[in-house]
């Protein structure tokens, strides 16, 4: 038994060093009691409830952990070197993965039912169904986003995005536990399906740092392509590629409709939440404030932070020169971001005046469609990247200079 | 061929270079000059793509400097822009660096390893090649990057101040060269700015002398012989378009003070 678990279980160190450390998450309020006076579980002074649900729920983060770990702990796609040693031999991907399979086995089950079982303890002071069925999300969940990240990291784009919609999904129906377990499997199928046809095409080839004219060195790990060639040497070659901070194109339609998808779906599952305990909510608008400005800024970095005006504010305003178009288009996007957020914001401020209580429908449907809307935006208005970086007006300047970088003369 | 249309380009309030309008032929060796700051640096910026200008345009064998992307996508695979102080990856030993940029300008490995090889030997590197980057001397840094764009087969190399930053004799000697060669043989366009008017005499086809953002002359060394009346050297002309001052000032300087 021992040995067949050992196929996809992690080493027993990691499972001991885990099992300490939700130990000790658990035994907090006793090691506060300890501190502050100086025995355990002094008289009186009970921890609060939450600690116990927190123990309750120990199973489902377990469940999340494992989950997480089973998408990349066998995976060449996250594991550099176990890549590259796949690469020198013969196999393929009709064969068995010689380190453990990425896809569930029946062993993952056996694990899954122990975890169940151990939410179902009676022990467990909060236990409920619920909890059960939590460990089943949780698992497939952890499973689901980090194996669904890894194959969009590796170009497998639309399975990623159906894997995202999945999320998504399990997260809406996870009041329902039929048809949240139904969803469960099916983006697993979805993903299983992503996985063959991404292993269906190893040896993969990177686009920024396998190039196959790309000179691979060991002491590459972790340095950008363009650190390599020092400045300004790769930002002026044909060979220039963006860097990935920001998706553009089919990348950044897919992520601008799964942001908003599951911003609806963890609204929808917050508000049911605090409907059933009763709870008043507040507009988590601030919150979709700071992801519209987080995206804004992020494409303002990646646009101008080494690509500057021709010329300063100062000299636009002494030689009247207030529109720089070969500049300037790059700002065209941020200020209709701009625009929608006060415009918004706006709305938002009469809507709540004139009706008496608005806040749920905006909070589930109508934040969505703005977040979305403005994502779109900030990740695919154009112009691209790549054709700002080759037919823009800008002063090109070295400002990532790394550490390892050295100037000359 | 590098053709410049009323290049007009200011930082701030003060122009750098006023609607500056210039041809360079295919295979010739063209020099800049000047006193500093007056856009020597800026032009061959320009030229480089590295600075947009605020007014006019640039052609290189026919394609608008970022006019599209595919124009732009040309220009680069058969252009190198070196400037005066680039930065280089001090982690990578000379040999790698060299290599990669080899690579990255499509160099077949086969002519590539043996071309590392030869200019590694010419400016005296061997006992660096192995070294990370970042333990040389300024001049050592300056060999590699010079040997990084010599290395490339472009046929437009726009170099700022190539002879400055450390190089000693035997560089000097190997750099002028090996110019002259790339253009007498390989037709390569060459633009370069020096401050020494020796070298500029000895390699350019011709020289383009700027002042206040403006050219003064362009012309072959003889050509502004001609035009100036002077039958000097080229230091001598230069005094003469340039700095008219100069020559007073000095002898105000060595001029002992009444008593």
């Amino acid at each position: 038994m021992n040995r067949w678990l050992r196929v996809v279980l992690p080493s027993w160190q990691t499972v001991f060093m885990l099992t300490i450390l939700l130990q000790l998450l658990v035994m907090l309020p006793d090691f506060y009691s300890l501190w502050r006076f100086s025995h355990f579980r002094r008289l009186g002074l009970e921890p609060p409830v939450e600690f116990y649900k927190l123990a309750a729920h120990m199973p489902m983060i377990v469940a999340v952990i494992y989950g997480a770990y089973r998408a990349v702990a066998f995976n060449p796609a996250v594991r550099p070197e176990y890549r590259r040693w796949l690469e020198r031999t013969p196999w393929t991907s009709d064969r068995p993965l010689p380190l453990g399979p990425i896809t569930l086995v029946a062993q993952d089950f056996v694990i899954l039912v122990g975890l169940m079982l151990l939410a179902a303890c009676p022990s467990m002071a909060f236990h409920d169904q619920l909890i059960i069925e939590r460990v089943v999300e949780g698992f497939f969940g952890g499973y689901l986003l980090f194996g669904g990240a890894v194959l969009a990291s590796k170009k497998e784009t639309h399975f990623a995005f159906v894997i995202g919609i999945g999320l998504g999904a399990i997260l809406r129906t996870s009041q329902s536990p039929i048809v949240c377990g139904t969803t469960c499997f099916l983006t697993y199928a979805v993903m299983a399906l992503g996985i063959r046809q991404s292993l269906r095409r190893f040896p993969w080839t990177d686009p920024e740092s396998d190039e196959p004219w790309m000179l691979k060195l060991p002491n590459d790990t972790g340095s950008s392509v363009a650190s390599r060639f020092g400045w300004p040497m790769y930002a002026l070659s044909a060979k220039w590629r963006p860097a990935e901070s920001l998706r553009t194109g089919w990348d950044g339609f897919y992520l601008s409709l799964l942001l908003g998808w599951w911003w609806y779906a963890s609204n929808w599952l917050i508000t049911e939440n605090a409907i059933s305990s009763g709870r008043q909510l507040d507009l988590p608008t601030p919150m979709l404030m700071l992801v519209v400005g987080a995206a804004i800024l992020m494409r303002l970095a990646t646009y101008c932070v080494e690509r500057w005006p021709p010329i300063s504010l100062w000299g636009r305003i002494r030689s009247r020169r207030w529109i720089i178009p070969g500049y300037d288009k790059v700002l065209i996007a941020p200020l209709i971001n701009l625009a929608l957020v006060v415009g918004f914001g706006m709305w938002l401020k009469n809507i709540t005046r004139t009706h008496s209580d608005p806040k749920h429908w905006i909070d589930l449907y109508v934040g969505p469609v703005f977040l979305t809307l403005n994502l779109l935006i900030a990740f695919c208005a154009p112009p691209s990247i790549r054709n700002f970086h080759l037919t823009g007006s800008y002063r090109l300047v070295y400002a990532n200079k790394g550490p390892t970088s050295v100037k000359v003369g | 061929m590098i053709e410049l249309t009323d290049v007009t380009h200011h930082y701030g309030v003060r122009p750098v270079l006023k609607q500056v309008s210039l041809r360079i032929e295919t295979g010739e060796l063209v020099a800049v000059v000047g006193p500093n700051g007056m856009g020597k640096s800026t032009l061959l910026g320009v030229m480089g793509g590295a600075l947009s200008p605020v007014e006019g345009s640039v052609a290189i064998d026919g394609r608008r400097r970022k006019g599209s992307e595919e124009e732009e996508l040309e220009i680069r695979r058969r252009t190198l822009y070196l400037p005066d102080q680039p930065w280089l990856p001090g982690f990578r030993t000379v040999r790698e660096y060299l290599l990669s940029v080899g690579r990255l300008y499509d160099i077949p490995d086969s002519r590539l390893f043996e071309h590392v090889e030869r200019l590694l030997e010419l400016f005296e590197l061997m006992p660096q090649a192995d070294q990370p980057i970042s333990g040389l001397s300024a001049g050592q840094k300056k060999k590699v990057a010079l040997s990084s764009a010599l290395l490339t087969d472009v046929s437009t190399l726009l170099l700022d101040e190539p002879f400055s930053g450390g190089l000693d004799p035997a560089g000097l000697l190997a750099l002028k060269r090996i110019l002259r060669h790339r253009v007498t043989s390989q037709k390569a366009t060459i633009v370069l700015t020096s401050p020494v008017p020796e070298i500029i005499e000895e390699i350019a086809d011709r020289v383009l002398i700027l002042r206040d953002g403006q050219i003064v002359a362009f012309d072959s060394v003889n050509g502004l012989r001609q035009s100036t009346g002077l039958s000097g050297s080229l230091g001598d002309i230069l005094e003469r378009l340039l700095y008219p001052e100069t020559a007073d000032k000095l002898t105000k300087y060595f001029q002992e003070p009444t008593q």
